[in-house]
């Protein structure tokens, strides 16, 4: 993969962790929401396993199931924040939509590929998951912070929300 | 399939090889609702906390055959009560087709494929913890195999039309109704208690379809039980026109094991209406047998006395001896002779003749046991000097 194209996949706010990247949840990035929160503590817990596992000893399988679990992660995730800033009629609701999209596109890409064999940028998934996400929740999830509901966020486990965002993506 | 919400009461077990594997999975559990989750990194440790805790799931990653099998063995063999019919998922990256029948067997719940997703995760617990009966026999134990369900399957009521169909096509080409010693089960859809006794036709009898499993197995057994009746009543029959003594023993021996088929029938027909009901048809049919068996039992109970007389003469005579354990045989056959009176409502029922070889077979058996307590009272000194 070239470095032009490369250019133009990634989604705005994401690089290395070493470019402004924390690799915990603190409660600065808090929007409000219990839930919603902790939906994003568990996506820094995973970069972290992802980081962890060691892809080349052996441990394909999991790094592939951790690479699925993201993607589920990122297809749930996103259907509850959208499904709660939609029933507020949230006003900057189609830009957030299109940076939850293009951040979508971006890691099923990354799956993909590393299922298709090709890994060269699988190395940085973590980090660009971590940076993306201080970029965007500090950035994007934060000005919604004032108008989320608690009674207009699905309450159900990520993996029920994965399951039926199968369905719409 | 309808996803459950119902894991955040559950406590799930993880055992994997790798423990970047068991990490993830914990990990995953949590976002499936299943909070408490523990890990064991070898077979070895998971039978320890198997034993120690109660699972409402096990999960068994890259153990491979042994270590599933191990496994398996543990929660289904080694522990009791609810907790042997826990779950158990293995998964695996590759799959071997000479292993599954062995897991099979060893009654695994479900076996899953690795790499695994959060969305594949729900879904295969979600099968897992579903509605399952658990078999428990002697060489099975683990979830029922029958998991297809056809929402649509009208198996039983396309058998029924095709056996009307069928019946109507007989009697088209085959006016003169068959001689047949037993009837199949097809028949007996089209065919009434008394046709078995009397031998009368099935033509004016309406055939009744249940689409209740329970209420065809019921049907079933009553069809059997109706079966077994007539088979007894043409043995007692048989057993007036017997001329050799052994031709006779041999006949008394099948009118005992018939009539203990028979008594068991019904118990059990009695023991399913009382517990599940049964419509006016099924009940009318068992009240048919009853009083069919309370007609013939003069032949049934006349035999099961004979075979107890029989037997407690020789004894006393002396034939063979004394033969240690006769009392408890012959207590045995008294004991069945006394269930086919209690099924015709007691002794009163029975003619004179009946009741007095009744009462004589108890006389005898008095005797019998009496000799035999006598025989044994010395049994204890022998045992002495023995020692």
């Amino acid at each position: 993969m070239s470095d032009e194209v490369q250019k133009e996949e990634k989604p705005e706010g994401s690089g290395t962790p070493q470019a402004g990247g924390l690799l915990e949840w603190t409660e600065a990035m808090s929007v409000g929401n219990d839930i919603l929160d902790d939906d994003h503590k568990t996506f820094f817990d995973l970069a972290k396993i992802i980081l962890e596992v060691d892809a080349d000893n052996g441990n394909t399988i999991v790094f592939q199931s951790a690479l699925n679990m993201l993607a589920d992660y990122v297809h749930g995730h996103f259907l509850r924040e959208e499904k709660a800033l939609r029933a507020v009629n949230y006003p900057h609701f189609d830009a957030h939509e299109q940076k939850h999209k293009a951040f979508r596109q971006y890691v099923m890409k990354i799956v993909q590929d590393y299922g298709e064999g090709r890994s060269d940028d699988i190395r940085n998934l973590p980090g660009l998951v971590v940076s993306w996400l201080n970029q965007h929740i500090l950035a994007e999830d934060m000005q919604y912070k004032f108008w989320i509901k608690e009674k207009f966020v699905d309450k159900r486990p990520l993996a029920f929300l994965a399951v039926e965002a199968e369905t719409k993506f | 399939m309808a996803l459950t919400s119902a894991f955040s009461s559950k406590k799930c077990l993880v055992v994997a090889d790798s423990p970047d594997l068991a990490r993830l999975f914990l990990h995953s559990l949590r976002q499936v609702g299943l909070m408490d989750g523990f890990k064991a990194d070898d077979v070895e440790e998971a039978k320890k906390q198997l034993f120690k805790f109660d699972f409402d799931l096990v999960i068994c990653a890259e153990l491979g055959t042994e270590g599933f099998l191990e496994i398996l063995r543990t929660v289904r063999r080694d522990l009791q009560g609810v907790r042997m019919t826990a779950p158990v998922v293995c998964f695996s990256l590759n799959w071997d087709g000479a292993v599954l029948p062995k897991l099979r067997d060893a009654g695994i719940t479900l076996p899953a494929a690795l790499p695994f997703s959060l969305s594949s995760l729900l879904k295969t617990l979600t099968r897992a913890v579903g509605p399952r009966s658990f078999i428990d026999t002697p060489s099975y134990r683990g979830p029922c195999r029958r998991l297809r369900a056809i929402p649509d399957y009208n198996g039983p009521r396309r058998r029924a039309a095709d056996s009307i169909a069928s019946v109507e096509k007989e009697k088209k080409a085959e006016p003169t109704p068959k001689a047949s010693s037993r009837p199949s089960r097809q028949e007996f859809d089209t065919r009434s208690v008394s046709d078995d006794y009397r031998g009368g036709g099935a033509d004016n009898e309406k055939d009744v379809f249940y689409g209740d499993p329970t209420m065809q197995q019921t049907k079933i057994v009553i069809d059997d039980a109706c079966v077994t009746v007539g088979q007894a009543t043409k043995l007692a029959g048989a057993l007036q026109t017997v001329k050799t003594p052994g031709e006779r023993a041999d006949l008394l021996h099948q009118i005992a094991d018939t009539t203990e088929r028979m008594v068991n029938l019904l118990t059990l027909a009695n023991a399913r209406i009382q517990v599940h009901g049964c419509d006016d048809h099924l009940l009318s049919r068992l009240g048919e047998i009853k009083e069919n068996i309370v007609s013939n039992t003069e032949g049934l109970a006349e035999a099961a006395a004979r075979r107890a007389t029989d037997y407690g003469e020789k004894i006393l005579a002396k034939e063979h001896g004394f033969p240690l354990g006769a009392a408890e045989l012959m207590t045995h056959q008294i004991t069945r002779m006394d269930t086919v009176i209690q099924v015709v409502g007691g002794a009163d029922k029975l003619s004179e003749s009946t009741q007095k070889l009744v009462a004589q077979a108890r006389q005898i058996l008095k005797k019998v046991v009496a000799r035999e307590a006598k025989i044994t009272s010395v049994l204890p000194e022998i045992d002495g000097l023995q020692a």
